[in-house]
């Protein structure tokens, strides 16, 4: 996976791209530090480009959670589509994150 | 109205200007010279036909009989097909296990909250193993941190040993005298032997305590790394196979319902079907008011006498 980040009025963006599993638990600590920074409102992944998530992912999107839970920080997931989508609408995660089409 | 009609019958088949005990003395009339008077011939035959009748109306009576027995077991198998029938319609709609019996709608409720439940197992298996994951890159991180002390303690016990060796060098120099501080120097060079012993077994501690970390890694990842495009196929697959067999069982439980029903209807109509009322009421009265009145009366012509 690669990941842009891009600031934003409100935060953080990050643009997602190509398969996001448990080989990209490095990138995403990058992320999650990033959740630390001073003056954060909001992370927003945007993930159009991202074509396939494992349940690694998810675990790592949970934490994030976690982790964005205890700063009062919003997550938004935007524009997953295909696979993605489809796992995260299953996992419920409409009932956690913030998605947007 | 059964008095008007024994009268009836009464009157039709003994007419007061003939009544049957007066049409006697045919068989003692017949095959003689005596001309046979034509009232007499009439009130024969009209007994004749009385018996025939009789005799038709105990067969036909019978005959009833039989029929509404027949009818009856009919009617008692139709009604026990229609209660299979509405039992049916009941049992198809529902699975039953042991005690429980769980409707088909329940069913599929019932594996979505199952597999709900799964996923959620899964999510948090996954959110804890990388919780872990990361817990572990911190751990690899510090053992990391040690490396640099420990080339600090070579680089200490390299400056040691050469402090040692000069110390022999200088103790050579002062011949005798020196010996003792020769032995000193000497101890010094194996304290730091031992010191280089022990952060050489550190080092590699340290080294393989990092390698099953990344052993530990690659369990992780095979434990987190689940492909749920697979579960998300089968999600999908048995979904729909149990709306298609709720669908297919419900319309199946509609026609067995309707064909209970039918069934019932045609339980109702032959329970309420009278075989008596086969034979016309009026016929039957009179038959019955003829059989009565006849019985009294003997049925053999008397001899005429003179």
């Amino acid at each position: 996976m690669d990941y842009q980040k891009h600031t934003t009025s409100n935060g953080i963006k990050f643009e997602l791209s190509g398969t996001f599993t448990f080989a990209d638990h490095q990138i995403f600590k990058t992320i999650l530090e990033h959740v630390d920074e001073a003056g954060i409102h909001q992370i927003e992944l945007d993930m159009a480009a991202v074509t396939f998530i494992d349940s690694a992912a998810l675990g790592m999107l949970l934490l994030l959670r976690d982790r964005c839970q205890s700063t009062h920080t919003p997550i938004i997931i935007s524009r997953a589509q295909g696979q993605a989508e489809k796992v995260m609408r299953i996992s419920k995660f409409d009932q956690l994150f913030t998605l947007r089409s | 109205m059964a008095a008007r009609s024994m009268k009836q019958a009464t009157e039709f088949f003994c007419p007061e200007t003939q009544p049957l005990n007066d049409y006697n003395g045919f068989d003692s009339t017949i095959g003689s010279d005596n001309p046979v008077s034509a009232a007499g011939f009439h009130g024969l035959q009209l007994q004749e036909d009385a018996e025939l009748i009789k005799r038709d109306w105990r067969a036909f009576k019978d005959s009833l009989a039989q029929l509404k027995d027949q009818h009856f077991t009919l009617a008692s198998g139709i009604k026990l097909q229609s209660d299979q029938l509405t039992e049916l319609a009941t049992l198809i709609g529902a699975i039953h296990v042991g005690n429980r019996t769980i409707a088909l709608p329940e069913l599929t409720a019932l594996f979505s909250a199952s597999f709900k439940s799964f996923t959620q197992k899964i999510l948090q298996s996954s959110k804890l193993s990388m919780s872990l994951m990361y817990k572990m890159d911190e751990a690899v991180k510090h053992l990391s941190n040690l490396e640099p002390f420990i080339a600090k303690i070579h680089a200490i016990n390299r400056q040691a040993n050469l402090l040692s060796l000069n110390a022999t060098i200088e103790s050579a120099r002062f011949g005798k005298a020196g010996e003792g501080f020769a032995i000193v120097a000497q101890e010094v060079r194996d304290v730091s032997r031992l010191i280089n012993q022990v952060t050489e077994e550190m080092r590699r501690t340290i080294q393989s305590a990092q390698t099953r970390v990344a052993d530990g890694y690659a369990m992780l990842g095979e434990i987190t790394a689940l492909d749920m495009s697979e579960q998300l196929r089968e999600k999908a697959d048995l979904e729909q196979m149990l709306q298609a067999l709720e669908a297919q069982t419900q319309k199946l439980s509609q026609h067995i319902q309707q064909s209970g029903s039918a069934t019932h209807d045609i339980y109702q109509t032959l329970s309420e079907l009278d075989t008596s009322a086969l034979m016309p009421a009026s016929i039957a009265a009179l038959v019955e008011a003829y059989s009565a009145a006849s019985h009294d009366r003997p049925t053999t012509p008397q001899p005429t006498q003179e």
